[in-house]
C-alpha cells in the first residue's frame, strides 16, 4: 500500500512586471485570474498540468489561495501587478472516481478579490493493470487487481516480483512463441504468498473470474492453450545432455536469456510461491516445445512452493527439469498430457498430490532419468490418482528414471485388457517401466516402489501384474479402501478442483 | 590434310539440313569464324564462294551469310595476316540453309598460305567450347546444348554434373568442387538472379529445361569482370542467342519406372484445377487472406456468437477439409517440348527470334522413405546409437514444369541487340503417410502422420543486351539490364499425427499444423563491358573495364497455425479433423481451433535489401611471347539492409543497414603455352562470401517440419551466466584467397588431358552453429579459419587409339579429390568434448559442411553420325558429404555415395535426319538417396533413405 501516491504540488511564484505606484490617487481598479481551465480529467494517480495561472492587479497584487474541495491547499504571497504561478496536482487515492473542485483565490493590495474555478475528474482506481514489459525492478501486484500479461514477462535477474492474496493474473491472447507468460529467470525472485481462502489465481484474458472467486464464470476446465504458463528457473544442477551445466527451457526461443536455466547452486532460493492456482495455460510452440502450467527449471531447494492448482493445461500440468526445489500439496487436473512430469535428475520430494485425469490427459506420471553423467532421483509420497476411466496411463518410469515413490493409490483407470474395435488390446490404464536403464534400477534399488495401490478395474478381467508391469506388482495391492493417498483436506477452500466437487470421491 | 601443325583446325558444331517452308529459290550458307589463338570470334572476314565470286565478311558475331543457287562450291576465307582457309564440298540444296563447322583461322606470320579442308561434316559436340575453354583467360568449363541432346539429360541439373568438379545435391543445387552452395553462384545470361529457395545462395538448376539453354559455363578462377562473391565457382546459365539456321522442332519424352509408376499404392491429394500446370488456382489460399488483425480463440471462447466469434467461425471453416492424401494410380513422365527460330536477313539489318516452351509432368513414388532422429546414449562407455524418432511410410511426388522462352535479336553494322524474355513456372505437390515412433526423451509413443505439401515457384526474366563495336573493332561496348521477379510460395503445409492405438491428437505427438509460406524477390542486375583492343609490348593486348549494378529486395512472410482439437475423438483419418461438427462453435467450445503463431509478433517474416555497386579494370598482355597474362582489380561495395523483429518484439529493425563493406578483389591469372597445344595455368584471386538476407537478422524461424529454429546471426550467444561470450553478434563475410594451378593439353577432336591443384583459404568462415543451450536451434557464425586444397584431373580420349574400330567411342573422365578443414566454433568443440565417448579424442578442427571430398564423372560415349546413332554410358559418384553438423548427442550426419549409372542412346532416322529418337536408363545400378548418422565406434544409422529406382526414359523429337 505503500507506493501510493503523495500529492505533490509545485509553485514558484515569480513576480514579474514591477510597476512602480505615482503618488496618484488612481481610482481603484480590480484584479484578474486568467489561464485556469475550467475543466479537465486525469486518470487515478494521474497529474494535472502543470497549468499557469496569471493574476493581474494594477493596485498590486497580494497573494493567490488555492483551495480544495473548500480546504486550502496553498497560500502563495504575490508581489508587483502581473504574476505567473504554475499549478501541479497529482490525484490521491481517495480522489479516485471523483470530481474535486479547486478554487484559485487572487487578492491585490487593496482586497478586491478574483476566483477562478477547476473541476478535475479524477478517473476510477485502475483495477486492470497491463504488463507489457518485463520486470527488471521491485513491483509488487496488489490485492483486487487483475493483471494482464501481454506476451512473455520475465522478472529478470535481480528483481523481485511480489504477488499478494487473491490477485488475479491473466494471460494475454498468443499462442506459439508468441503465448503470454511469466517467466521468473535465474536470480530472480518471486514472492507470490496466497491464503487458505484468497488464492492468486493465473489464468486466462478469456476468464471474465474477478478478484474473490475461485471458479470461473465462463470456462469450463477442460478448456486448455489459451496462454502460456507460468515458468520459475533456478540455479541449481541439473543432470543435461553433453553435461552442460545450463540449457534453454523448452516454451521459450534461446535468443531470449532469461530462458536458462541450471547451475550448481542447489541451496537457490527463487522465492516462495503459495496458494496458486493456475488454469487454461499451456500455449504449444512445436512437438516436444511446449509450455507447461508451473515449470521449475533448476529450482533450488531455498525456494518455498505449496498449494498449487494447475487445471486445464494443454501440455503437462507440473514439469520438473532438474533443480532440488521441495513441492508439497498440489493438484493436476485435467492436464492435456501428463499430469506430472520429471525430467533431468530432479532431486527433491512432492509430498501430498492429487492427479485427477482428464479426457485427453496421458500419463498421471512421466517420469524420466537423467540425461547426463549426473545421477539423481526424486521422491513422491502420498498421492492420490484418479484416472478418466477411459484413455490414461497411471505412470510410465522411463530412460532410467530413479527415485523413490511411495504411498501412492490410482483409480479409475481402464483396464489394459480392453478390446478396440479389432479385438486387440488397447494397453492403456498400466504403470510401467520403459527401457533397459529403468528396468535396471529398479532391480539395483535405485527406482524403488512401496505402497502402492489401486482398485483394480471390473469391467474386463484385471490381474494386478497386468496393470503394475516389470514387476512392479510386488509392491502393488488391489485394494477396496486405500491405506495410502493424498489428505485431499488441504485443498479445500482454494483450489478449483475442490470447490468444483472433485475431491470428493477422494 | 594439314599443311604444317602450326595450322591446327577444327571443325564444329552441328549443321542440321533442314527444309524450309518457304519457297525459296536459292540455298543459304551461314557460318562462324574464330580466331584459333584466343577462340575469339573474327570480325570482317572476307568470304568468297569461288565458282561464283560471290561473297560476304563476317559481322561482330563473326558470322556470315550467302546466298546461292543449289550446287556444290569451295569457300574461301581470307583474313590479312592470317592464313587463308578453304573449304571444299559445301553443299548447298534449294530453299535450304547449309550451317558450316565452326572455323578456326590462325594468325601466320612468315608467309600467307592457304589451307585446304573438306567440308566433310564432323559433328563433335564440345569442340567449339573447348577452344572456348583453352583460350579463356581463366579457368573454366561448360556444357553446351548438343551435349545435353546426346546425354538425354532433361534439364540443367541433370545436365551440368557431367562438368568437371560439379556436382548436383538433391537434384537441384549446383556445388562447384565439392564447395557448398554458400561458394557456388549461378548467374543467368551473365548477371544476378534471385534464387528460388530462400536458404540458399544458388539456383535450383532443375527448372531450367535444356531447350532454353545454350550452354552452361562454370568459371573456376576468379577475373574481375565477374562478381567477386564465388569461391568455388560461377556456373552462367546462357540462354538461346541467335539461331544459326531455321529450327523447328517438337519434341515428345516419357519416362517409366517400374518402382513408381501406374503404381496402385502411389499417394496424391486433392489440389486445385490448375495443379497440371504448376500453379495453385487458390484452393490452397491462406482463409484469412494474409491478414494479421485476426480473431483468436480467446476472443471468441467467451462470446461464440458475437462479431469476433462469427469472424472466427468463418475463417475456421474456410480452412481446406483435406488433411490427408489418398492412394490410388499415377501415370508415367511425359514431357513435351517446341522450339523454334529463325534468322532473317534484311538488307543492312538481321533479324533473330528464338521461342520455347517446355511442359513437364513427372510423378515419383518412395515407398518405405525413412526420415529418422538417431542420438549418442547418455553413457560415455556406451557407442551404439539409439533411435530417438523413427518416420517411414510412403510418399508421392508431383512434379510440373513449364517454361517458355521468347527472344528476338538484332544485328545492325556493327550493333546488335537482344531481348529475351523468359518465365517459368513449377508446381510440385507431395502427399506422405507414415508411421512415427518417438522414443526422444519424455515422449514414448507411436503414430500415423499424415504429409501434404504444395510449393510453387515461378521466375521471369528479361534479358536487354547490346554489343556495340567502335573504331572498327578496337572498342567493344557490351552492357545487359536483366530485371527478375521470383515468387516461391509454399501455400497450405499440412501436417497432422495421430498417436496410436487411441488415434488421439495432442502436444506429445504434435498438433495439427497448416503453415503459409511466402518469398517474393525482385531483382534488377545491369553491366557495361568496355573492351580496348590494342598493342602493348608489341603484342594484342587487351584492356577491359566496366561497372556492375545490382539492386536485390526480398520478402518473406511465414504464417502458421497449429489446430489444438480439444475433446474431440477421432478415428484416425486425418480428413474428419476439420469436419463441421468438430469444429469450435457455440455448443462445442472445446472442439477443434486454430491458433495463429505469427501474431502479434511474427519474427518469421522479414525484408530485406541489397545494393551492390562493382567496378573493375582488367588487362591481357603477353609479356613473353608464350606467357598471358590476366592482371586486374574488382571494387565492390555492397550495402544490405533488413527489416524485421525477434521474437518478443524488442528489437525492431526498420530498413537498418546491417552490411556496409567496400572491398578490393585482385586478380592474377597466367596462361603460359607450354606448347602450341598445352597450358601451363596460374591463378591466384581474392574472393568473398556473403552472409545471406536471412543469416544478418534477429529473424528466429521455426521450421516446423524438422523442429529445428533459425536464429539470426546478430543475437549473441554466453554461457556460465554470461561470463563468457561463445558468439558476439557480429557476423561477417568471410574474404577468401585462392589460388589454382593447371596443366592441360589439347589433342585433336577434342580430346585433352588436364591436371589441376587449388587451394583456398577461408578468413572465419561462415558455418551453420547450434546453441549449446538449446540444441534445436542454429545460427550462422563466423568460425575459425579454414581451408581447402584439391586436385582435378580431365581427361577426353578417344579410343581409337586401342584399336581404329573404336575409333568412335570416347572415354571422358573428370576427377575431383579435396581435403577441407575448419577451426571449430568454441560452442561446438564445447559442444562435442561434453558428449565425447570414452576413448574418443575431440579436436578443434573439421571438414567443412557440404564440402565433398571427392567427385567423379565418367563414361564411354560412342558416336557414329554416318549411321545417326550417338550414346553412351555415364557413372558419376560424390564422396561422403557432412550434411549436418552434430550436437550435443546427435552426430554428424553424411551423404552416402550415390553410384550413378545411367545409359543413353539417340538415332536420326531419315534421309534429312528430321526424326530423332532417344532412350535411356537412368539409375541402373538401382541405388538409393541415403544420409547416415556416424559416431565413434558406432554403427550408421539411416536419417533419410530414398529409393528413386530404375527409370527407362524415351524421347522422340521431329524437326520440320
Amino acid at each position: 500500500m505503500k507506493k501510493l501516491l503523495y500529492h505533490t504540488f509545485i509553485f514558484a511564484a515569480l513576480a514579474i512586471g514591477f510597476t512602480s505606484c505615482n503618488d496618484d490617487e488612481d481610482p481603484d481598479n480590480g484584479v484578474t485570474i486568467t489561464g485556469i481551465p475550467p475543466t479537465a480529467s486525469i486518470e487515478a494517480g494521474g497529474t494535472l498540468g502543470p497549468v499557469t495561472a496569471t493574476a493581474t492587479a494594477p493596485d498590486g497584487l497580494a497573494q493567490l489561495v488555492i483551495t480544495k474541495d473548500g480546504a486550502t491547499l496553498a497560500t502563495v504571497p504575490l508581489t508587483g501587478t502581473t504574476a505567473s504561478t504554475p499549478f501541479e496536482y497529482t490525484a490521491l487515492p481517495e480522489d479516485a472516481g471523483k470530481n474535486v473542485v479547486f478554487t484559485f483565490t487572487v487578492t491585490d493590495v487593496d482586497g478586491d478579490q478574483a476566483v477562478a474555478t477547476h473541476v478535475l475528474t479524477v478517473g476510477a482506481e485502475e483495477t486492470v493493470i497491463s504488463v507489457s514489459s518485463n520486470i527488471t525492478s521491485d513491483v509488487t501486484w496488489e490485492t483486487g487487481k487483475v493483471y494482464i500479461l501481454q506476451g512473455r514477462i520475465s522478472v529478470e535477474a535481480g528483481a523481485t516480483l511480489t504477488i499478494q492474496p487473491g490477485v488475479i493474473v491473466k494471460g494475454s491472447a498468443g499462442s506459439g512463441a508468441n503465448a503470454s507468460a511469466l517467466v521468473v529467470a535465474r536470480d530472480a525472485t518471486i514472492n507470490a504468498v496466497g491464503e487458505a481462502n484468497n488464492p492468486i489465481i493465473f489464468t486466462s484474458f478469456a476468464d471474465q473470474i474477478q478478484p474473490g472467486q475461485i471458479v470461473s464464470p465462463n470456462l469450463t476446465p477442460d478448456i486448455n492453450g489459451l496462454w502460456g504458463g507460468v515458468l520459475i528457473l533456478g540455479n541449481a544442477t541439473c543432470s543435461l545432455g553433453g553435461d552442460v551445466t545450463e540449457t534453454q527451457i523448452e516454451g521459450i526461443p534461446p535468443s531470449d536469456t532469461n530462458g536458462l536455466y541450471g547451475g550448481n547452486d542447489d541451496d537457490d532460493n527463487s522465492g516462495m510461491f503459495k496458494y496458486v492456482s493456475i488454469r487454461h495455460g499451456g500455449a504449444n510452440i512445436g512437438e516436444g516445445n511446449e509450455i507447461n502450467g508451473l515449470t521449475l527449471g533448476g529450482v533450488g531447494r531455498g525456494t518455498e512452493i505449496e498449494f498449487v492448482e494447475v487445471v486445464g493445461n494443454q501440455d503437462d500440468g507440473i514439469e520438473w527439469f532438474g533443480g532440488t526445489v521441495n513441492v508439497t500439496n498440489a493438484v493436476v487436473w485435467n492436464a492435456g498430457d501428463d499430469a506430472l512430469d520429471t525430467d533431468q535428475a530432479w532431486a527433491g520430494t512432492l509430498t501430498n498430490f492429487v492427479v485427477v485425469a482428464g479426457s485427453e490427459t496421458d500419463h498421471a506420471l512421466e517420469i524420466d532419468g537423467p540425461e547426463g553423467s549426473y545421477l539423481a532421483g526424486h521422491t513422491l509420497r502420498n498421492g492420490s490418482v484418479k484416472g478418466d476411466g477411459a484413455n490414461t496411463e497411471l505412470g510410465d518410469f522411463r530412460d532410467g528414471a530413479r527415485g523413490s515413490f511411495d504411498g501412492i493409490y490410482f483409480f479409475n483407470f481402464p483396464s489394459p485388457n480392453e478390446l478396440d474395435d479389432d479385438m486387440e488390446k488397447i494397453g492403456r490404464g498400466d504403470f510401467s517401466l520403459s527401457g533397459d536403464e529403468s528396468n535396471e534400477n529398479f532391480a539395483n534399488g535405485d527406482l524403488m516402489f512401496a505402497l502402492l495401490e489401486t482398485t483394480l478395474p471390473t469391467s474386463v478381467a484385471t490381474t494386478l501384474a497386468e496393470v503394475f508391469k516389470n514387476g512392479t506388482d510386488v509392491h502393488a495391492s488391489d485394494v477396496a479402501t486405500p491405506l495410502s493417498g493424498a489428505d485431499v483436506s488441504v485443498f479445500a477452500g482454494w483450489s478449483w478442483t475442490s470447490e468444483a466437487g472433485e475431491l470428493s470421491d477422494f | 590434310m594439314f599443311k604444317k601443325r602450326t595450322l591446327t583446325l577444327a571443325l564444329i558444331v552441328l549443321s542440321q539440313f533442314l527444309v524450309a517452308f518457304a519457297i525459296a529459290q536459292n540455298g543459304t550458307i551461314r557460318g562462324t569464324i574464330f580466331e584459333e589463338a584466343t577462340g575469339e570470334t573474327l570480325i570482317g572476314v572476307s568470304v568468297l564462294v569461288k565458282e561464283t565470286s560471290t561473297g560476304a565478311v563476317t559481322d561482330l558475331d563473326g558470322k556470315f551469310e550467302i546466298k546461292v543457287a543449289p550446287g556444290t562450291y569451295t569457300l574461301q576465307f581470307s583474313y590479312i595476316s592470317y592464313s587463308t582457309i578453304e573449304l571444299t564440298e559445301v553443299v548447298v540444296k534449294d530453299g535450304e540453309v547449309t550451317v558450316l563447322p565452326d572455323l578456326l583461322m590462325a594468325e601466320e606470320a612468315s608467309e600467307l598460305e592457304t589451307v585446304v579442308i573438306s567440308s566433310t561434316v564432323i559433328r563433335t559436340t564440345e569442340a567449339a567450347l573447348m577452344s572456348v575453354k583453352r583460350n579463356a583467360p581463366q579457368l573454366v568449363d561448360g556444357i553446351s546444348s548438343s551435349t545435353f541432346k546426346q546425354i538425354g539429360d532433361g534439364d540443367a541439373a541433370s545436365a551440368v554434373k557431367r562438368v568437371t568438379g560439379v556436382s548436383i545435391e538433391g537434384g537441384k543445387y549446383i556445388y562447384v568442387r565439392g564447395l557448398g552452395d554458400r561458394y557456388t553462384k549461378t548467374v543467368l545470361n551473365g548477371v544476378d538472379i534471385p534464387g528460388l529457395d530462400p536458404d540458399r545462395n544458388t539456383i535450383q538448376m532443375d527448372i531450367f529445361p535444356t531447350n532454353v539453354i545454350d550452354n552452361i559455363i562454370v568459371s573456376k578462377s576468379f577475373t574481375a569482370d565477374l562478381p567477386a562473391d564465388f569461391t568455388g565457382g560461377v556456373v552462367d546459365i546462357e540462354t538461346k542467342d541467335f539461331p544459326e539456321e531455321k529450327i523447328f522442332n517438337v519434341g515428345i519424352s516419357g519416362g517409366l519406372n517400374p518402382s513408381m509408376h501406374f503404381n496402385s499404392d502411389y499417394i496424391s491429394y486433392e489440389g486445385g484445377s490448375t495443379d497440371w500446370l504448376g500453379f495453385d488456382d487458390g484452393t490452397r489460399d491462406i482463409p484469412t487472406g494474409g491478414r494479421t488483425d485476426i480473431p483468436q480463440y480467446v476472443d471468441f471462447v467467451s462470446n461464440p456468437n458475437g462479431p469476433q466469434g462469427q469472424e472466427y467461425q468463418n475463417i475456421l471453416g474456410g480452412f481446406n477439409k483435406t488433411m490427408g492424401g489418398m492412394r490410388g494410380s499415377n501415370l508415367m513422365d511425359l514431357g513435351l517440348s517446341f522450339s523454334l527460330g529463325n534468322q532473317l536477313v534484311r538488307p543492312n539489318t538481321t533479324w533473330g527470334y528464338n521461342v520455347a516452351l517446355t511442359y513437364k509432368n513427372e510423378t515419383e513414388y518412395y515407398k518405405d522413405a525413412q526420415f529418422n532422429l538417431f542420438g549418442k546414449p547418455s553413457e560415455t562407455n556406451q557407442f551404439e546409437l539409439e533411435p530417438l524418432e523413427r518416420q517411414r511410410g510412403d510418399y508421392g511426388v508431383n512434379n510440373v514444369l513449364l517454361g517458355g522462352l521468347a527472344g528476338i535479336a538484332m544485328k545492325k553494322g556493327y550493333s546488335k541487340l537482344r531481348l529475351n524474355f523468359m518465365h517459368l513456372q513449377n508446381g510440385e505437390s507431395k502427399a506422405g503417410i507414415f508411421n512415427f515412433v518417438n522414443t526422444n526423451l519424455g515422449a514414448n509413443f507411436e503414430a500415423a502422420q499424415y504429409n501434404l505439401e504444395y510449393s510453387e515457384r515461378s521466375m521471369t526474366n528479361i534479358l536487354l543486351a547490346g554489343d556495340h563495336l567502335f573504331d572498327n573493332g578496337a572498342w567493344a561496348l557490351n552492357w545487359k539490364v536483366s530485371p527478375t521477379r521470383s515468387v516461391i510460395n509454399d501455400p497450405d503445409i499440412r501436417f497432422s499425427r495421430f498417436r496410436l492405438p487411441n488415434n488421439t491428437v495432442g502436444t506429445e505427438a504434435g498438433l495439427p499444423e497448416r503453415i503459409w509460406r511466402f518469398l517474393e524477390e525482385y531483382n534488377v542486375s545491369s553491366r557495361a563491358d568496355l573492351t580496348r583492343e590494342l598493342k602493348i609490348l608489341q603484342r594484342d593486348s587487351k584492356v577491359k573495364f566496366g561497372g556492375s549494378y545490382t539492386y536485390k529486395t526480398r520478402d518473406f512472410d511465414i504464417q502458421n497455425f497449429q489446430f489444438p482439437t480439444g475433446s474431440t475423438r477421432f478415428d484416425g483419418d486425418p480428413n474428419d479433423i476439420f469436419n463441421d461438427e468438430n469444429l469450435v462453435q457455440q455448443g462445442n467450445i472445446n472442439g477443434v481451433r486454430y491458433n495463429p503463431g505469427f501474431i502479434p509478433n511474427n519474427p518469421n517474416a522479414f525484408s530485406s535489401n541489397v545494393n551492390n555497386i562493382g567496378a573493375y579494370i582488367s588487362t591481357e598482355f603477353n609479356p613473353l611471347e608464350k606467357l598471358k597474362a590476366v592482371v586486374g582489380l574488382r571494387m565492390e561495395n555492397y550495402v544490405q539492409r533488413y527489416t524485421g523483429t525477434n521474437q518478443n518484439g524488442t528489437i525492431v529493425l526498420d530498413n537498418d543497414e546491417v552490411l556496409n563493406e567496400t572491398d578490393f578483389f585482385p586478380t592474377l591469372n597466367l596462361i603460359f603455352a607450354l606448347k602450341d597445344n598445352q597450358n601451363l595455368r596460374l591463378s591466384a584471386t581474392r574472393t568473398i562470401a556473403r552472409p545471406s538476407f536471412k543469416e544478418l537478422s534477429y529473424a528466429e524461424i521455426l521450421d516446423p517440419i524438422t523442429g529445428r529454429t533459425f536464429i539470426g546471426g546478430l543475437f549473441t550467444e554466453t554461457t556460465n551466466g554470461g561470463q563468457d561470450v561463445l558468439w558476439d553478434g557480429n557476423l561477417t563475410p568471410t574474404r577468401i584467397n585462392n589460388f589454382d594451378l593447371r596443366w592441360e593439353a589439347f589433342q585433336e577432336r577434342g580430346q585433352m588431358v588436364s591436371v589441376s591443384a587449388f587451394y583456398k583459404s577461408f578468413d572465419r568462415p561462415i558455418e551453420i552453429v547450434q546453441f549449446i543451450s538449446d540444441p534445436g536451434s542454429f545460427q550462422p557464425r563466423n568460425v575459425g579459419n579454414g581451408t581447402v586444397l584439391g586436385l582435378e584431373f580431365e581427361f577426353r580420349q578417344s579410343l581409337g587409339l586401342i584399336a581404329p574400330s573404336l575409333e568412335n567411342f570416347s572415354w571422358n573422365t573428370n576427377v575431383t579429390i579435396t581435403e577441407s578443414q575448419i577451426k571449430m566454433s568454441e560452442s561446438e568443440f564445447i559442444s562435442r568434448s561434453l558428449a565425447a565417448k570414452e576413448g574418443e579424442n575431440i579436436k578443434d578442427t573439421r571438414e567443412m559442411a557440404g564440402q565433398a571430398p571427392y567427385i567423379i564423372n565418367t563414361g564411354i560415349s560412342y558416336m557414329n553420325f554416318a549411321k545417326g546413332w550417338d550414346g553412351g554410358l555415364f557413372y558419376n559418384v560424390q564422396g561422403p558429404t557432412l550434411n549436418f553438423v552434430g550436437f550435443r548427442n546427435q552426430t554428424d550426419n553424411f551423404t552416402v555415395p550415390f553410384h550413378s549409372l545411367n545409359f543413353n542412346m539417340n538415332k536420326s532416322f531419315g534421309a534429312d535426319e528430321r526424326i530423332k529418337a532417344g532412350f535411356g536408363v537412368q539409375n541402373i545400378l538401382n541405388s538409393k538417396r541415403e544420409l547416415v548418422f556416424k559416431s565413434f565406434q558406432a554403427q550408421d544409422q539411416i536419417f533419410t533413405s530414398l529409393a528413386p529406382g530404375t527409370e527407362i526414359n524415351f524421347r522422340v523429337a521431329f524437326s520440320f
